[in-house]
Parts: C-alpha cells; sequence; structure tokens
C-alpha cells in the first residue's frame, strides 16, 4: 500500500492520491466484481446512501440554481470581491478592468500554477 | 486464529481469484484488521479471511480493507476482484460450489488480466474557467447573468432556471469533443478501456483503463502530458495502480 509509485513532484498538473479515499474507492469499485449471487451477503452499511449521491446524474433544477448562482459569484469577482474561496485564495482581482474579460483572466491567472500572489498583485495594481 | 468457533454462524470473506502457484505478497492486511489467506482448488485460488460471529462488515472500513487487499495483491500478481460483501459459510462450499466448477472460466479472466492493472482517469471541466467562457462567448449567458445580478432566488427563480439550462446545455456540446481527445491520448497505452458516463454536468469522461505493468510509466507520462496541455481548463485526477475491478464480468 505504500509502496505506490504515486508521488509526483509539486510541479504535477495531475491530481493524484496517494492512497484511495473511501469516495474514490466507492466511486471506482463499489458495485464491481465478480457476483457469485447466492452469496453476497452483505448489506453496505451506510454507504448505499453515499453512492447514489456520487453517481446520479443531476440535471435537475437544483443544478441549474447552482450554476445560476455560479455565474453570480463570478461576477462579484469580477467586480472586486473575493468570493471564490474554493478555487483561490487571494484573488484581488480590482475592479476596474471591465467585465468579462477581466473575470477570464483573473481566473486563468489564479489557476497558474506557478504563479505567485504577490507577483498577481503587482502586475494589476500598477 | 481459534478454529473451534466454527460450529456457528462464521464463515469466509472472499476478496478475489487469483491463479493457485501466485507469490502473494506477504504483508497482506484484510477485513477486521484479519490475516488474509489463499485457498486453493486446482489451478485457482480464493483468497480470503476466516471471519467469526460478531465481526461487522459492510462497512466503510470493511470497504477499505477489500481495496487494499486486491490493490496490494495486483501489484504482484493477477486477481479478479469479487464483489464487495462476498461470504460464503465454509471452505468446503467455496471449493465445491464455486472453485470447482468455474475452474476453467476464473483462469481464462486471470490470463485477460494477467500482467496489468487498473487505473481511472477523470477529466472535469473547472467550473469558473468554463463559466467565465460561456458568459463572454454567448450573450443570452451574459444577458441572464446581469438579469440575476444582485436579485433573490426568488426574485429571478425562472431567469435562473433558464440560466442553468444554458449552461449545462453548453457542457453537454463540449463535452465530446474533449472525451474523445482525452480517449484518445491515452488509450494507446491500455489493453483494454471502459468509458463510464459523466456524473456531473462539469464531468468530461471517468476512463477505466488496463495499463500492462511495463507500460505503466509511459501512460503515467500520458496522463501528465495531456492534463498540462489542457490544464487552463480542465483538471485530471488519476486513481491507481488498482486491482482490475473494471475488467471482470459481473455476471
Amino acid at each position: 500500500m505504500s509502496t505506490t509509485t504515486a508521488r509526483r513532484s509539486q510541479g504535477s498538473y495531475v491530481d493524484r492520491p496517494s492512497s484511495s479515499s473511501l469516495a474514490d474507492v466507492i466511486e471506482i469499485i463499489l458495485d464491481k466484481g465478480l457476483v457469485i449471487d447466492a452469496y453476497v451477503r452483505v448489506s453496505l452499511v451506510g454507504i448505499e446512501i453515499l453512492t447514489i449521491d456520487a453517481r446520479i446524474v443531476i440535471a435537475s433544477v437544483d443544478t441549474y440554481l447552482r450554476f445560476a448562482e455560479a455565474t453570480n459569484r463570478l461576477d462579484l469577482a469580477a467586480q472586486g470581491g473575493k468570493d471564490l474561496p474554493e478555487l483561490m485564495e487571494g484573488l484581488t482581482e480590482s475592479g476596474t478592468r471591465g467585465k468579462i474579460g477581466g473575470a477570464v483572466d483573473s481566473v486563468k491567472d489564479a489557476l497558474t500554477p506557478d504563479d505567485s500572489d504577490k507577483e498577481k498583485q503587482r502586475e494589476e495594481s500598477s | 486464529m481459534a478454529g473451534a468457533a466454527s460450529e456457528a454462524l462464521d464463515g469466509l470473506y472472499v476478496y478475489g481469484i487469483v491463479q493457485a502457484d501466485a507469490n502473494l505478497p506477504d504483508d497482506l492486511v484484510g477485513v477486521e484488521g484479519r490475516p488474509v489467506s489463499a485457498l486453493a482448488e486446482g489451478t485457482v485460488a480464493a483468497l480470503v479471511t476466516e471471519l467469526s460471529p460478531g465481526d461487522e462488515f459492510g462497512t466503510p472500513d470493511g470497504l477499505l480493507a477489500h481495496t487494499n487487499v486486491l490493490d496490494t495483491a495486483s501489484r504482484s500478481v493477477a486477481v479478479l476482484p469479487m464483489t464487495f460483501g462476498t461470504v460464503v459459510p465454509s471452505a468446503e462450499e467455496l471449493t465445491e460450489e464455486v472453485l470447482s466448477p468455474r475452474q476453467a472460466e476464473f483462469s481464462e479472466a486471470l490470463r485477460t488480466v494477467e500482467g496489468a492493472v487498473q487505473f481511472t482517469v477523470r477529466a472535469r471541466y473547472l467550473r469558473d474557467v468554463a463559466l467565465a467562457a460561456m458568459i463572454a462567448g454567448n450573450p443570452e449567458i451574459a444577458r441572464l447573468r446581469e438579469a440575476i445580478s444582485g436579485t433573490s432566488e426568488d426574485e429571478t427563480r425562472n431567469e435562473r432556471i433558464r440560466l442553468g439550462e444554458l449552461i449545462v446545455a453548453t457542457f453537454d456540446r463540449m463535452r465530446p469533443t474533449d472525451a474523445e481527445s482525452i480517449r484518445e491520448a491515452l488509450s494507446p497505452f491500455a489493453r483494454d478501456v471502459v468509458h463510464r458516463e459523466a456524473g456531473q454536468a462539469e464531468d468530461i469522461v471517468e476512463l477505466a483503463l488496463l495499463v500492462p505493468r511495463e507500460r505503466q510509466s509511459e501512460f503515467e507520462n500520458a496522463v501528465e502530458s495531456i492534463a498540462k496541455d489542457m490544464h487552463e481548463e480542465i483538471s485530471f485526477r488519476l486513481v491507481g495502480p488498482q486491482a482490475p475491478y473494471d475488467f471482470v464480468n459481473g455476471d
């Protein structure tokens, strides 16, 4: 288990867990494998529900509202807020740079791995 | 382990099937922290753990132990995973009802996964990057975004639903091309590929790939390379090497 070749240099662009998390395991292996009908005896405690959450395609009103709200937050970021916590810390986009182009740029800037926040702030405040 | 408890409900937990002469790792830790052994019949063997009455299975810990045994074994030997939660009452029953009658079938299946491990690759659009591009590229999306700005969900519910529908439809249009590029880049390194449907709108593809061990580094480099090329728009997650869960018939 600790013999994984998983460890990558920090510059990697691939998210690679060094050992499988429960979420990965559920998504990848639950309900896979050879089945001998008469012998599957175990009822899955607390796992079934998680699976349903992870697997089902939800193109429902909830999904639509979620995406709409996400664009709303993106809008805030373009106007000077810093409201994309899961994406980036310290994104300090100035509000002066128009809307759409600024939003695209700032998001991309923030996602570039070797881009330090300090550099970005200096650049943008000039 | 005290074999005396065998009168009642104990049985054997079955992880999977290996070749009878497989050279197993000796540090396998099974469900409930118990040892794992191989029960051979002819050319095949079952990886099993003896259970005691009162053992708890079907738990998240049990699931992790199940995968850990199979994944560890798969690094050095061919293994066919059983579905999680397979328990047989006794060694005799396992041998007579399962191993013996299905020996030829198991041997054949073991040959198809011999020397290979499974990797799972998931690619997903970076949500906010994708949304920003949609706002820039689709006037109606931009207009609806303006319309809901500063309003509550109740005030602009219809606009929000329409906006969300347009976004999901845009993801649906983008997905096939990117999924195909990713598949084309990675499948040359695999003996077999299973394509799983996307679970969420921003998911592009989930591929299970059966990769021969001698091509593992090449394959990992290929994943890294395509992830680098696409990193501004797409995130990649790579899980493995694992046992070939997607490459056994779950009949």
